[in-house]
């Protein structure tokens, strides 16, 4: 592990994989218990869209990245409440499908090729510079201070949104907020650690998270540190066996999670 | 009649093009019981999402003659048994107020929390997972975040509902208890006629669209409750208890 950071470029990756895993995680949890997994995979796959986009017409692809994730955020906060002819459901799996085709469709057509799609959907975590890491913490700080100044709110509307609405919180107003802090997030981790990493954040970290904790900041804990752990030994596990990074963390985050849910059930069969 | 707290004028409900409620015409006085009573798919609960703001009228109003604070009591399946909060953490959600983005809980929130778990008889599992407590404990963490606002109306969405008898009995004289305590005006839905015929001030009756509303001795008489339900009803009266049940299944033509 010491030997690996002695590396700049390895310093700031692991900077970059744990300030990434460790926003997403925290957020993941409200991701979990809000039920909206899919919504988090599809504006993960359209932030991969509007990355690729940005390399054909040769933008930034962090400003192509976050403009997809934020118009995705929005969508999904004006859809209708009420579902009548349509699931909100069918509507993210559309949403999902063709941002993963457009994604790869974008990187096809552009000069640079098909090398960029593994960094499209693993990220380019070796390759995160100081100005990029930066940039990536000034957008996680944000999101992650949205959430704690906001945060029983958050709350009080996952928990149980007529209540909230009942005692004057305007329900559309906090989705919103939490639903751009969300693509704010996802857009400025995207291109550092891919959509696959960054849904693999949301969701599993705040897995263990639950499994494991009787209160809701506890769970944040847990599923930060799971996080940040898998950041460390995967981007270790990477560089001592010439793996790739961003598939290296998801497997290490992974097992740690599964590890985590099998001692926790073992122990409920004790008990 | 009490000071009025909201008229509700002529009001039709529904969603999108289906109408759910037509013409309901009703005034909920300060301190009045209500029972909101009809079967399941009557509109009952949509009447309670207008009044909570969640929908609005397709036609008439519904006006509030002060600022009038909310309880609000759901059943208590809505909430997820994800959640990892305890009874107190549930409690103190009730002490958001308007505005409450940014709120931050001071300790005259937890204490009042505290204090209105026990009124309810819960305080002994204030640090216990929600999801870990019965039906009916689970009613009263529900109960006590409404009433830790103080509020002067509180909706009450079939509180009883899938609760044993015991503990039906236990919720409705804990109603009771905290209507004659507070002077607070409460709304509570229930599909049983009985159940509410023992409780409430007040009757809502929910058939077929429509609403009939007014104080429970206009209401609860056999030959009211047989032209609203156009079934042939009988109230009978055991040891002080009242008790509605339907006489017999042939339809009452022109009643």
């Amino acid at each position: 592990m010491l030997e690996m950071l002695k590396h700049d470029f390895l310093r700031h990756a692991l900077a970059a994989a744990i300030i990434a895993g460790a926003s997403l995680s925290f957020v993941g949890v409200y991701v979990i218990l809000r039920r909206i997994v899919f919504v988090g995979a599809a504006l993960a796959q359209l932030g991969a869209a509007g990355v690729g986009l940005a390399l054909l017409t040769g933008q930034s692809p962090l400003l192509g990245g976050s403009i997809a994730v934020l118009a995705g955020a929005l969508g999904f906060v004006a859809m209708p409440q009420q579902e009548r002819t349509v699931s909100r459901e069918s509507l993210l799996g559309a949403a999902y499908a063709l941002a993963s085709a457009f994604a790869l469709l974008f990187v096809a057509l552009s000069p640079v090729g098909e090398a960029h799609i593994s960094a499209l959907l693993f990220g380019d975590l070796l390759a995160v510079g100081h100005g990029d890491m930066e940039l990536l913490a000034v957008a996680c700080l944000f999101a992650i201070a949205v959430h704690l100044l906001a945060y029983h709110a958050f709350v009080a509307t996952t928990v149980d949104p007529t209540f909230a609405h009942s005692v004057g919180i305007k329900e559309r107003r906090v989705n919103l907020l939490f639903y751009l802090s969300l693509g704010a997030l996802i857009g400025a981790c995207i291109r550092a650690i891919g959509a696959l990493v960054v849904f693999a954040f949301l969701v599993l970290p705040p897995l263990a998270g639950l499994i494991w904790a009787k209160g809701l900041k506890a769970a944040f804990c847990i599923a930060i540190a799971v996080a940040s752990m898998s950041a460390a030994f995967g981007l270790w596990l990477s560089f001592a066996h010439d793996l790739p990074a961003g598939p290296s963390v998801v497997a290490v985050c992974g097992v740690l999670t599964f590890l985590l849910a099998a001692l926790r059930w073992l122990i409920s069969l004790k008990a | 009649m009490n000071e009025l707290l909201a008229s509700v004028n002529s009001v039709t409900l529904g969603y999108g093009r289906k109408v759910v409620l037509k013409d309901v015409t009703m005034q909920l006085g300060e301190g009045e019981f209500w029972g909101f009573v009809g079967p399941n798919g009557s509109g009952k609960t949509t009447l309670v999402r207008a009044l909570l703001g969640l929908i609005k009228p397709q036609q008439g109003q519904i006006v509030w003659h002060r600022q009038v604070r909310i309880g609000y009591v759901p059943q208590r399946e809505a909430l997820d048994d994800l959640l990892p909060l305890t009874a107190l953490d549930i409690v103190l959600l009730g002490r958001i107020r308007k505005g409450g983005l940014l709120h931050r809980f001071s300790a005259e929130d937890f204490d009042k929390a505290l204090q209105t778990m026990e009124q309810v008889g819960i305080a002994d599992l204030a640090h216990l997972p929600f999801r870990e407590l019965s039906g009916g404990q689970k009613q009263r963490v529900l109960l006590a975040r409404a009433l830790v606002a103080d509020p002067d109306l509180l909706l009450l969405d079939e509180p009883t509902n899938g609760l044993d008898l015991p503990t039906e009995h236990a919720i409705m004289e804990l109603l009771k208890q905290i209507h004659s305590e507070r002077n607070v005006a409460i709304v509570f839905v229930t599909h049983l006629l009985s159940l509410a015929a023992n409780s409430v001030t007040h009757l809502a009756l929910f058939h077929n669209g429509r609403v009939i509303a007014g104080e429970i001795g206009e209401l609860l008489s056999e030959q009211k409750l047989s032209a609203t339900y156009q079934t042939p009803i009988s109230v009978h009266d055991l040891n002080g208890y009242k008790v509605v049940m339907v006489q017999n299944r042939e339809r009452v033509q022109n009643a």
